[in-house]
């Protein structure tokens, strides 16, 4: 029996409901938005695709928790990996200029660089 | 769209000279404040932008229109680039690849098929970027806010800056507090440049010239002297001791390591080694510095801002600081294909065409078009064929002229058919052309028998004989 797992913001969501449940959907969107920064849309389409997880039902607009704080674990961040995007170039334009993965000598140096700098000015 | 496709080709070859300057200029300058690197690439983008420009004799742009295409069959001078040396080997290249005698120029038809794919390449483009941009906007849809315009989310790997008129500012979650703060304070300087704007305007205009890889170069030259003048303003005002900070910060954002706490890619994505040896050495520059490289903008404004100038043929022939150097009596052939020819100019009305519309022969200092088409008001049996000329004038070179200029320096009016033929790619007509004398300015006119003209199929040539005058620039 897995607990179904949820992302980080999905977490902040569920924080929300955990306090105030249970709660009509339309007050928690109001909540959402003061707390999140979320817009109606975006609190009702959570609410939609956690309810298809199980993590949450909502019936005749009242929302309730499925799951306690205990029982949910924070996505792994294996599973985001390619969901990630390169910030604010596209995605093209980011793979020409390649993400300098500095090797360890490089690191050391640039360390050593700012140690230099600390000390001297 | 062939004509618009060739004009934006020229835009982007003149820009990219200046490409060239900025990027020498840019290696000249690096003591200088990062902000006026971005200015350079912003008289790049304007140069790219502004279809005119006035003409100037501080002009460094060798040439204003490097390629250039005409209605035109026969011997072509396409390519004018300014550098001899390419016009001169390029230029019989293209003729002998272009077939001679087909009814439509083949020229014409190239410069539309490319102007097709251009247009294709563009909007590819820019529905991708549009694609990408909602996609990327969706899923920050659910990012927490931290405060004010500032939120996290689980989608977002590297710190980005997300719209145009009320920006906000993203983060990945679990940033370490020492590092927030910096993240932040870079972002944040991103809003106040408005570098959002100017690296979506640069993106626009990339994508309507997204043929000219000098342009992606210049466009990614871009993206590094932003994120570098970024970087400056934050530390502008830091001790040596936050510098360090802001530095490790840059440095621990670097190492690719998994987990929530980290932050796996630096912030803003260029080289971190250099970013931070622009922090650490980094100095207020002295006013004379800043002055001088804000010279140096105005400079290139001025020599790449312009075209170069041309002389007028009134110049020459009134001999205002030039002087003839010698003149010859050439043979051309004027080409008319007879499809441009509409129906009315087998009446009384005619048809009259507009400048440089039907080129009936060129050089690349001389073209002589088609201007006017009718019947003759003598004699139903003729067509009146009257011809104009148009220059475009290096300060010295070679010219066609209708006219002889005499030893004392005066100009008589001497041309003339070399025969009376009208030859087709079929047939030759005999005796169906003749000349009748001068008209106002350069004009020319020639009466065609309307028969041979009605007849004549595909290339009407017609033989004639003007001067060629060599000129130069006094001393």
């Amino acid at each position: 029996m897995s607990t179904p797992k949820v992302f980080e913001s999905e977490y902040r969501f569920c924080l929300v409901l955990w306090e105030h449940e249970p709660i009509k959907s339309s007050e928690l969107v109001n909540l959402c938005r003061e707390q999140l920064g979320w817009k109606p849309t975006t609190t009702y389409t959570v609410i939609k695709r956690l309810s298809e997880r199980g993590v949450l039902k909502n019936e005749n607009t009242i929302v309730t928790a499925l799951v306690t704080k205990d029982e949910v674990q924070a996505a792994e961040i294996d599973e985001l990996v390619e969901k990630k995007f390169e910030g604010s170039l596209p995605a093209f334009i980011a793979a020409f200029t390649k993400h300098q993965r500095l090797s360890q000598r490089d690191l050391d140096e640039v360390q050593r660089m700012i140690d230099q700098y600390r000390r001297e000015g | 769209m062939g004509e618009l496709f060739v004009s934006i080709v020229n835009m982007s070859i003149s820009a990219s000279w200046v490409v060239l300057a900025v990027i020498i200029l840019r290696w000249l300058f690096g003591k200088a404040p990062k902000w006026i690197n971005p200015i350079f690439w912003g008289i790049v983008g304007l140069r790219l932008v502004i279809p005119f420009s006035m003409e100037s004799v501080y002009s460094l742009i060798p040439s204003a229109q490097s390629i250039r295409v005409n209605n035109l069959h026969g011997p072509v001078q396409m390519f004018n680039t300014g550098i001899e040396m390419i016009d001169r080997v390029v230029n019989p290249v293209v003729n002998a690849s272009l077939a001679q005698n087909s009814a439509v120029s083949p020229l014409t038809t190239w410069t539309s098929v490319l102007a097709v794919v251009w247009i294709s390449g563009m909007i590819l483009l820019m529905v991708y970027t549009l694609f990408s941009y909602l996609r990327l906007s969706q899923r920050v849809d659910t990012a927490v806010r931290l405060r004010d315009n500032i939120y996290c989310s689980e989608n977002v790997t590297s710190p980005f800056v997300l719209g145009f008129c009320r920006p906000n500012i993203y983060l990945p979650f679990g940033l370490p507090e020492k590092e927030l703060v910096y993240v932040i304070a870079h972002e944040q300087a991103h809003i106040e440049r408005r570098d959002h704007l100017t690296k979506a305007i640069g993106f626009l205009i990339l994508s309507v010239h997204w043929f000219n890889p000098v342009l992606w170069v210049a466009y990614i030259m871009l993206c590094r002297d932003i994120e570098a003048a970024c970087d400056e303003r934050v530390i502008r005002q830091l001790n040596t001791d936050q510098r360090a900070d802001y530095s490790e910060a840059l440095l621990s954002c670097s190492v690719s390591r998994r987990g929530v706490s980290a932050c796996p890619i630096a912030f803003g994505e260029q080289g971190v080694k250099s970013r931070v040896k622009n922090v650490l050495r980094y100095q207020k520059p002295t006013r004379g510095l800043i002055l001088l490289a804000m010279g140096a903008c105005v400079i290139v404004a001025i020599c790449f801002l312009t075209s170069p100038e041309t002389a007028s043929l009134d110049e020459i022939t009134e001999e205002k600081g030039y002087v003839i150097t010698g003149q010859e009596e050439i043979d051309i052939i004027l080409e008319i294909p007879k499809d441009v020819l509409p129906d009315s100019v087998y009446t009384d009305e005619g048809h009259e065409f507009e400048e440089n519309e039907v080129v009936v022969y060129q050089t690349d200092t001389t073209t002589i078009y088609l201007k006017s088409v009718q019947l003759s008001n003598e004699t139903e049996e003729q067509l009146y064929f009257a011809f104009d000329y148009s220059y475009d004038l290096p300060e010295s070179g070679k010219i066609l002229i209708p006219y002889r200029v005499k030893e004392n320096g005066a100009v008589t009016f001497d041309f003339d058919v070399r025969n009376r033929d009208l030859t087709d790619s079929m047939s030759v007509f005999a005796d169906a052309v003749a000349t009748r004398g001068q008209g106002p300015s350069e004009q020319i006119w020639l009466y065609v028998s309307t028969d041979a003209c009605k007849a004549a199929t595909g290339v009407m040539k017609i033989e004639i004989r003007c001067y060629e005058l060599t000129y130069m620039e006094e001393n």
